[in-house]
């Protein structure tokens, strides 16, 4: 069998011959031209027309077809697929040494850390990674595949709730490096190659993949973020995260997570995600997601589509809850239908069309910054309304998110320590909170949604470090606090005010849920203070938020 | 050549020696057992005794409803443990022992157990049965046991059982304390004697001696065994023959008061007795009599300590909680409570929580829990035994919201007694399209009405909303269900015949009474 000629990929000799034979110089060429443009439909006419025009006419045509064929002819060279040399200048791994905070002993830190990753030049100067990569980071150092000049780093921006972080170096040899340029969404079944440093090595290492699905995915740096995400069968491993996912040369993704319980299966955060990040930050602050804050479920069932009189045809989600405090609470009711965003139709399992794709519909209002308006259809009370509505970061997230870049904030009075209830506390009774008492994981998963009326943060008498002042009470750590000297006490700021506004002999401390109290001597406390931050190797009695 | 009656004269002269005879042998069985089981490491050594004739072996074969589908039983179970003989046709064993049995059989003196027994009281708070044997023959060579009238508080005791082997099994165990425990199932506290052994497979109703009198019933075994002392033995045996005498729950939860600051600041002389009372439930021992904020000083005459503890003649310095089933036939039992700077005389009324004093209950056995079904649906009052049939480690498996509403709120609250109604179940069916995950959800309201209880589900099920029944949930899944009325009874057929979900919803019977039946020995 014959070897099959090459179809692309041209040696410069080959490539000069097609251009001669492409670009036809001279008047030999111009009755070429003419008996091929007889050859085609309406041809006849174009070269009837060819024939009136005089002679100058003709030369300044043909020169102006020419510049403009050189011009797509440049055009097509320039945006050619990147050397893989040049990949390797662009495409840098991550040395992080990161320390995290210790939310079991708030005043102490957890040990260091080093680890590493990969990210790419994205502007010059600027690295884009994974916010994963470079949380709590001590200190960064970049390295350029093959080479052993080291470049620190600085986070300029961090978005834990998409995985992102923005890393500037400010070394001018660095600055002359070729960033990689941003592509589209990829299409189903197409090839992607992921670049990185998996396991730290120090040449660049690619792998290639599939595109296998393009879908809403739980983000889990934060833990509690759903965005959109590309899963391949590309392996993306440790020291992968942060490095690009390229086809055609043009950056499709960002390596950022895997799924262990599936097989040789990657995700990457796709570019609508990687450019609203971009655009969030172009005002020199990172805002956030801006979100509607509606929960909602399919009308797949037709017996609720009945009941809500949707007319036939016509087709949406149900809200089943509007979020206390969010953006769409003034705007949307529980029992409205949303029939479309930005005048996309939201089929009946709460997707809509994108890039020929179906993904949630909330896809819409992914892309659009906090302070934009988003527009709804609404089918309400068996009525089509629309409203629109600015979105807004939902704030009542962050204690929802593992906590990176800050220590824990915590409080300490008469060797009790008080912190604020979010994951990372939990996260001290084990990776799913198996140890933690109910009663935390009502106040943190469910209260905010079964009471809204109620405050979302809680406090929690986290420790009872022992001193004669509070010894009989050590068996109560691990519990909400409800008020303090008779103040309903949510955060560190109320506990301290109730604190320190206490009058008479005693502090009264009534716990949530046992109704149990403690009284604390206030002279005692005052006098045992000193000593029991020193017996306890405790620097200082708070930090505050 | 000898004369017949010769023969029989000389065959009941033998007769006599071959009784001591066999006797020997299971001694020497019973010591040989000792030599190879326990041998006492510290301490005086218990006298054995002969007690295969106050010990009988149980056969019970069991079969529970499902939890999660009770319109169908579980696969049967046989399990075998021993009982008490109380006094001629009495015994004594464990609620675990029969709990839902189907058939009890008892065995004597190492035959199989094939005598059938009638189940006559069953308390799971308690964890004791009491067993009836009818056949006369069953009581020829048994003897009663009697119950020492004291609480073992230390030292070693015999613990004797029957193998399903037909061996008579001898060990012995040491005590390591008394103190207040509730049962496997049960919330009200009992005296618990934990001990230490070198037997193994424990914890089926083994009975525990010293010198010849029962000392208590081995309830469960995990490091150490635990067991219920003779005194609530003797207890739970008068009650059975007294209507009107109970065991009680307590009505309120306590706070130990012995922080200098505490003490003071509610007007106490520190290091003085009293516990706090920070909360009153709605049923249950001084529900209604005691307030929140009152410190219990005194209860049935006993001083109780600052961190809750009293001397008690029986069990040593024990939580106060025990006093309240000194005397099962008491009605109130007096108190001195600390309220408003004076102290107060009250008498607080003994009770036992009701089904109503639960919104959780702890426990349904013997019989089908209650539920209803609408089209696809099934819905449950959320019980206990539906989370523990998520299996080992239940606590971690079991549907997250739910484990925080038992473990949160699984007793009525002030006057408004309620249950948790649940979605147990969606079986798939067009007409449950998008509802499956809102099984183990629980619901709030159905056709615009409060649902507390099944019996409000079904009365709001008689008035759909415009043709539709809505069910609005929380705590997982989807926000609301809504399923046409007109077409519930074909949903149902189909689903009843797809899944094998039988047709008539059956009547909800609860355990049958078991009357004590007074019979003096």
């Amino acid at each position: 069998m014959a070897p099959k000629k090459p179809t692309t990929g041209a040696t410069p000799g080959g490539f000069r011959h097609r251009l001669r034979r492409m670009i036809p110089w001279g008047q030999a060429s111009l009755s070429w031209a003419k008996h091929q443009a007889q050859r085609v439909p309406g041809g006849k006419a174009v070269a009837a027309r060819w024939q009136r025009l005089s002679t100058p006419q003709k030369q300044a045509a043909i020169g102006a077809g020419g510049l403009l064929f050189a011009g797509l002819v440049f055009l097509l060279l320039w945006s050619r697929p990147l050397g893989e040399d040049a990949l390797e200048q662009a495409v840098v791994s991550i040395e992080v040494t990161s320390q995290h905070g210790d939310w079991a002993t708030p005043w102490n830190h957890q040990a260091r850390e080093r680890a590493t990753g990969s990210g790419f030049v994205i502007a010059p100067g600027e690295v884009l990674t994974n916010a994963h990569v470079v949380s709590d980071a001590k200190q960064i150092i970049l390295r350029q595949g093959g080479k052993d000049t080291a470049y620190f780093a600085k986070v300029a921006f961090i978005a834990h709730d998409c995985d992102l972080a923005l890393l500037r170096v400010d070394d001018p040899a660095f600055a002359r490096v070729t960033p990689l340029k941003l592509g589209g969404l990829p299409t189903l079944q197409t090839n992607v190659r992921t670049y990185g440093y998996p396991a730290g090595g120090e040449k660049l290492s690619r792998t290639e993949g599939v595109v296998s699905r393009i879908e809403f995915n739980r983000y889990i740096h934060s833990g509690a973020d759903l965005h959109l995400s590309i899963q391949t069968d590309s392996a993306i491993n440790p020291g992968n995260s942060g490095g690009p996912v390229l086809q055609g040369g043009k950056v499709v993704g960002v390596a950022f997570q895997t799924n262990t319980q599936l097989s040789s299966v990657g995700f990457f955060i796709p570019v609508p995600v990687i450019r609203r990040f971009l655009d969030d930050i172009q005002d020199g602050t990172y805002h956030g997601f801006g979100e509607m804050g509606v929960v909602t479920s399919n009308l797949e069932n037709p017996a609720y589509r009945q009941w809500l009189g949707l007319p036939s045809g016509r087709s949406g989600v149900v809200v089943d809850r509007v979020l206390p405090g969010s953006a769409a609470e003034k705007f949307v009711q529980p029992g409205d239908v949303v029939m479309a965003i930005e005048g996309d139709p939201v089929a009946n399992d709460g997707t809509i069309a994108y890039h020929g794709h179906r993904v949630n519909f909330s896809q819409r209002a992914e892309e659009m910054q906090a302070g934009e308006r988003v527009t709804l259809t609404l089918w309400r009370k068996k009525r089509e309304e629309t409203v629109l509505f600015p979105l807004s970061p939902y704030a009542d997230s962050e204690r929802m998110r593992n906590q990176f870049d800050h220590e824990p904030y915590y409080l300490i009075y008469a060797g009790l320590v008080f912190m604020p209830l979010d994951k990372e506390y939990l996260a001290t009774y084990g990776n799913y909170w198996e140890q933690a008492g109910k009663n935390l994981l009502y106040h943190h998963f469910y209260k905010r949604v079964e009471k809204p009326d109620l405050p979302a943060q809680a406090l929690v008498l986290t420790r009872v470090l022992p001193h004669p002042v509070n010894s009989a009470y050590r068996g109560m750590s691990g519990s909400i606090v409800e008020e303090i000297n008779g103040r309903k006490v949510n955060t560190l700021q109320e506990a301290l005010a109730a604190l320190e506004n206490g009058r008479g002999a005693y502090t009264r401390i009534r716990l949530a849920h046992s109704h149990a109290l403690i009284f604390i001597d206030r002279d005692d406390a005052a006098q045992a203070h000193r000593e029991i931050l020193a017996n306890y190797g405790i620097p200082s009695d708070r930090r505050l938020p | 050549m000898t004369p017949p009656r010769k023969l029989l004269v000389s065959g009941l002269v033998f007769l006599p020696w071959l009784v001591i005879f066999q006797a020997t042998l299971i001694f020497a069985q019973a010591s040989s057992v000792l030599a190879q089981t326990t041998q006492p490491q510290t301490g005086q050594a218990p006298t054995r005794v002969e007690e295969p004739r106050g010990v009988v072996s149980l056969r019970v074969t069991n079969q529970a409803f499902d939890p999660r589908a009770p319109w169908q039983k579980q696969n049967e179970d046989t399990i075998q443990g021993s009982a008490l003989v109380i006094r001629k046709g009495w015994l004594l064993t464990t609620a675990e022992m029969v709990r839902n049995a189907t058939l009890i059989e008892a065995g004597k003196l190492g035959r199989t157990p094939s005598t059938p027994v009638r189940l006559v009281r069953v308390d799971y708070e308690l964890d004791l049965a009491l067993l009836r044997v009818d056949s006369p023959d069953f009581w020829k060579d048994l003897e009663a046991l009697p119950l020492a009238p004291q609480a073992l508080s230390g030292g070693r005791f015999l613990i004797n059982r029957w193998r399903s082997t037909g061996r008579f099994e001898q060990g012995t165990g040491e005590v390591v304390d008394v103190r207040a425990g509730t049962s496997r199932y049960g919330n009200m506290e009992i005296p618990q004697l934990r001990a230490n052994t070198n037997m193994g497979g424990l914890g089926w109703a083994e009975v525990l001696t010293l010198d010849g009198q029962v000392v208590g019933i081995i309830t469960s075994q995990n490091q150490e065994i635990q067991v219920t002392p003779s005194p609530v033995l003797a207890a739970f045996v008068a009650a059975a023959d007294h209507p009107g005498w109970f065991f009680a729950h307590r009505g309120f939860t306590w706070q130990r008061t012995d922080h200098p600051a505490l003490a003071q600041a509610l007007g106490l002389r520190p290091g003085g007795p009293g516990v706090l009372i920070p909360e009153v439930l709605s049923g249950g021992t001084g529900a209604r009599e005691i307030r929140p904020g009152d410190v219990l000083l005194v209860v049935n005459g006993y001083l109780i300590n600052n961190e809750g503890q009293i001397q008690h003649p029986l069990y040593g310095r024990v939580a106060f909680t025990l006093a309240l089933n000194d005397l099962p036939s008491a009605k109130t039992l007096p108190a001195k409570v600390w309220r408003n700077g004076n102290v107060v005389d009250i008498n607080l009324v003994r009770r036992r929580y009701r089904d109503a004093d639960y919104r959780v209950l702890p426990y349904a056995f013997d019989g089908p829990a209650d539920y209803e079904v609408l089209g696809g649906v099934v819905f449950q009052e959320l019980q206990l035994d539906a989370l523990r049939a998520w299996g080992k480690g239940w606590t971690q498996r079991a549907p997250q919201r739910l484990i925080i509403e038992y473990a949160l709120n699984s007793m009525a609250e002030g006057n408004h007694p309620e249950k948790i109604v649940i979605i147990s179940q969606v079986f798939p069916d067009p007409s449950t399209l998008g509802y499956e995950s809102s099984a183990n959800s629980m619901v709030v309201r159905v056709n615009g009405r409060a649902v507390t209880s099944l019996a409000s589900l079904r009365q709001a099920l008689k008035s759909p909303l415009e043709g539709f029944h809505v069910v609005e949930t929380m705590g997982g899944g989807r926000g609301s269900l809504v399923l046409k009325a007109d077409e519930i009874p074909t949903i149902r057929e189909r689903v009843g015949k797809l899944y094998g979900l039988p047709n008539s919803i059956p009547v909800p019977t609860k355990p049958a009474p078991k009357k004590p039946v007074p019979t003096k020995p």
